[in-house]
């Protein structure tokens, strides 16, 4: 009898911590904004990513899809609006002189930074030669940063060895972001934001690597960019975990790379939003246009022949499954003022042109070795060397470890190699990064008298002269075979909206923390 | 007694000398361009060089190495090259979620194995062989597969479990229960299946010896017999199974924490080796290292303490 009350007992509590738990999980499903710790009827926003912020430190935070992370923690100086107009956020002015070598803002008075420091003229300061003195991924942002001056309490003068043309975007990102003067150069930073931004890290709640809770300021300056009870960013290392956390409403949004997974979130009834204009491409990069490695690149009818012979539309379908409407052979990418649509199907498939091409050089074959890594499909790689045999090009591939690949590729060891290229906010970004004499992407410090020419008048230049200038360089760049884009990847945002609402960011592969608000 | 665990405790440390000391060759062979790595695409030659001396991968690897080992002698493990933050913070919210989903699944599969060994060596016929069927299913149904099913059945589809994440214990016990189910029983399975079978064919050999057949004889009690004598005498076969089966599961827990988004050893580990960043690599090594010397320490006492034949060897 007692062993028989004892075992009802067990079965029991068996049964009521089963009911228990299950009643603890009924919302999980229910509950879009659960979050990492548990069902709350709070406004929470979850974005779910699959990079890792390698510092909050201003000076040190990268591009693309780190912004968010940035944008919750530190004001910038300008606001970049989605459409990519540009309005005063912690500058409530900003003006240029001495031929755009010097900008003059001026500053709200009414801003504290989360430590409790005052937002003024000196912190503006600070920062400006912090980050210039940063070896960061951003760091060019500010090149050529000469001097930085409290005017006046609220009044700075920053001034310039060359006028930067980007320098408004640069305010409006990773330069523009103020951290508090008592925290520059103290390590926690680098793990604990200390801005003035929206929001503040929930040190409790944030296990770094994997998720990170900001919650609402007090006495923020503007609360209508406090949106949220808390904002979470979720790690996921693999995006077949993001899609089941999207799907089960875990997280309420995220952008995703496969195919297969933009599939099953429209089928689980998210939403996927697509940028007008496209963020990276795929391509080839033609290092050595002097030929100093190979010879016969150094002829621009065989850099050319290259373009012609490349069978764009069947790589996109084998490498990403989608449609031809992203072909195109511009560096500069649709939202820009440099690209054109005459320029956009300069090069098609087409071996006979090609072969002329060659025969006109008197080329009839070479060996390419190009290094290739896990970042491209076997697909694409396979169809890029058919392609360029069908016209007497050997294609070698060199295997170079994934962590390796850039590096090897930026030392000039290779005269071409096949590169999937992304976020590219502004004109003068893309021509400082991949066109000047000592860009990053141009390891053999190729340079041509006509594009420096075009390059050395644009920081002088209006708007408008600017304007026509990057698109002479375009041009330059499409005629040259540079760089020889072939496709654009599509970008695709899963949001669920019935938790969020979302508008996509100019230029951006995610959208900026600004542009998300409650659907309640 | 005490011989025996100083010198277990002995090549114990050896191998947490030894171990690390390997990782870190094997990284710095196959050396990528970290600083790049972590500069990005856009970055000058300059930059780069800048923070590969920042780094100190400039120095001989030697001095590196001795660094690294100066300052972990010390207590120190450096700190994160890609997110900056300090190893030994990073390990103290990396293992909690590791030793709950190995734990708690080595506690799951000592039971249900113990019970599914012993009552099917016991009972024979039907039971036995419904046993063997399921651990051939066991064996053969993939772990990363499982766990996917299991998002989709029981987190998704039916949403009882959260997909991803981990709770943890000290924040809310109902939500850290949730949130390990799903890992647990996918990685339960094959260690259930792995264990049953060696337990149903140590109690099989027990019971088919002679004492057993004296103590049967001489009318001692069924319950007296099988979990005071046989399960004893069986339970050494058990215990190491199941401290391998915890050694194994420290490995198999990298499928199942990025699958579910835990912020486990398993995943740092994956994801520091790609990426390279030694400080990080080093201190996961460190740790798992010391568990492993730890658990094998204690499955040795607990095997002297079932056989104490095997403390004199």
């Amino acid at each position: 009898m007692k062993r028989q009350q004892k075992f009802s007992r067990t079965v029991g509590a068996v049964v009521l911590t089963a009911l228990a738990l299950s009643g603890c999980s009924a919302g999980a499903g229910e509950n879009g904004n659960e979050g990492a710790s548990g069902g709350s009827a709070d406004a929470i926003l979850s974005v779910g990513s699959t990079v890792v912020p390698q510092s909050w430190d201003p000076a040190d935070i990268g591009d693309a899809n780190y912004k968010p992370y940035a944008q919750a923690a530190y004001d910038s100086l300008i606001l970049r609006e989605p459409d990519g107009e540009y309005v005063p956020m912690l500058a409530e002015s900003w003006e240029f002189s001495d031929e755009n070598r010097t900008i003059t803002l001026d500053l709200r008075d009414d801003v504290t930074f989360s430590d409790g420091e005052p937002f003024d003229a000196d912190a503006v300061v600070a920062n400006f030669e912090h980050f210039s003195a940063g070896t960061g991924p951003l760091s060019t942002q500010l090149d050529g940063f000469e001097s930085a001056e409290a005017i006046d309490e609220f009044t700075v003068e920053a001034t310039f060895v060359n006028a930067i043309p980007d320098l408004v975007y640069n305010l409006s990102d990773a330069a523009g972001r103020m951290a508090s003067p008592a925290s520059l150069g103290d390590e926690s930073l680098a793990t604990v934001p200390v801005g003035t931004g929206p929001y503040v890290m929930d040190e409790a709640s944030t296990v770094q690597g994997s998720t990170y809770v900001l919650t609402p300021r007090d006495g923020y300056w503007n609360p209508e960019l406090q949106e949220f009870d808390a904002v979470e960013f979720r790690i996921f290392e693999d995006e077949a975990a993001l899609i089941n956390a999207l799907r089960s409403g875990q997280v309420d949004a995220g952008n995703l790379t496969s195919p297969d997974n933009v599939l099953s979130a429209r089928e689980a009834g998210l939403s996927i939003l697509n940028p007008e204009a496209h963020i990276s491409w795929f391509g080839l990069i033609l290092f050595d246009r002097t030929g100093e490695m190979v010879p016969e690149l150094a002829d621009p009818r065989v850099r050319e022949a290259l373009a012609w012979a490349i069978d764009r539309e069947t790589l996109a379908e084998v490498t990403l499954g989608i449609d031809n409407g992203t072909i195109d052979t511009q560096i500069f990418n649709e939202g820009s003022t440099a690209w054109s649509e005459g320029l956009a199907d300069r090069y098609h498939y087409d071996v006979d042109k090609a072969k002329e091409l060659m025969a006109e050089a008197g080329v009839d074959g070479f060996t390419l070795t190009m290094p290739v890594s896990a970042l491209f499909s076997q697909g694409m790689l396979t169809g890029v060397q058919n392609n360029l045999a069908e016209i007497g090009v050997e294609v070698v591939w060199e295997d170079v470890p994934s962590q390796a690949f850039i590096g090897d590729m930026l030392s000039g060891n290779f005269a071409t190699s096949v590169m999937v290229i992304g976020a590219v906010p502004t004109d003068w970004f893309v021509v400082q990064s991949y066109l000047a004499e000592s860009a990053a992407w141009n390891p053999l410090g190729t340079t041509d008298e006509e594009l420096q020419s075009l390059i050395d008048a644009i920081p002088a230049q209006s708007e408008e002269e600017r304007v026509e200038s990057f698109r002479q360089i375009n041009e330059f760049v499409v005629e040259n075979n540079w760089f020889q884009p072939w496709f654009w990847a599509e970008e695709n945002f899963a949001v669920n909206e019935e938790a969020v609402n979302v508008e996509l960011q100019l230029q951006q592969n995610v959208p900026s923390i600004y542009n998300y608000s409650p659907v309640s | 007694m005490l011989t025996f665990l100083a010198k277990r405790v002995a090549s114990g440390l050896v191998l947490v000398v030894l171990i690390p000391s390997l990782a870190f060759i094997l990284m710095r062979a196959g050396s990528a361009d970290v600083a790049r790595q972590i500069l990005g695409q856009t970055a000058t030659v300059e930059q780069v060089a800048a923070k590969t001396a920042d780094l100190g991968l400039d120095r001989p690897l030697i001095e590196q190495y001795l660094t690294w080992a100066g300052a972990a002698l010390r207590g120190d493990l450096g700190v994160s090259w890609f997110t900056n933050e300090s190893v030994a913070h990073a390990m103290a919210t990396r293992v909690p979620a590791t030793l709950s989903l190995v734990i708690v699944t080595t506690i799951v599969a000592a039971v249900v194995a113990v019970a599914l060994g012993l009552a099917a060596a016991y009972f024979r016929g039907w039971l036995d062989k419904v046993l063997q069927v399921l651990s051939v299913a066991g064996f053969a149904l993939p772990g990363f597969w499982l766990a996917l099913m299991l998002v989709i059945w029981l987190a998704i589809n039916v949403p009882i479990f959260p997909a991803t994440g981990y709770v943890p214990i000290g924040e809310d016990l109902g939500g850290w229960v949730r949130s390990i189910v799903l890992p647990v029983t996918a990685l339960a399975v094959g260690a259930v299946t792995a264990t049953a079978q060696q337990v149903r064919g140590a109690v099989m050999d027990v019971l088919q010896q002679d004492w057993v057949r004296t103590l049967r004889a001489r009318g001692i009690s069924t319950t007296s017999l099988v979990f005071k004598h046989v399960l004893r005498s069986a339970g050494v076969t058990g215990l190491t199974v199941l401290g391998l089966q915890f050694i194994g599961l420290l490995g198999g827990a990298v499928f199942v924490e990025r699958i579910f988004a835990i912020p486990g050893m398993g995943q740092v580990l994956v994801s520091s080796t790609a990426q390279g960043d030694l400080p990080l690599v080093l201190g996961v090594v460190l740790v798992t290292t010391l568990i492993v010397v730890i658990v094998n320490i204690v499955i040795d006492l607990g095997v002297g303490f079932f056989n104490p034949k095997a403390r004199l060897s």
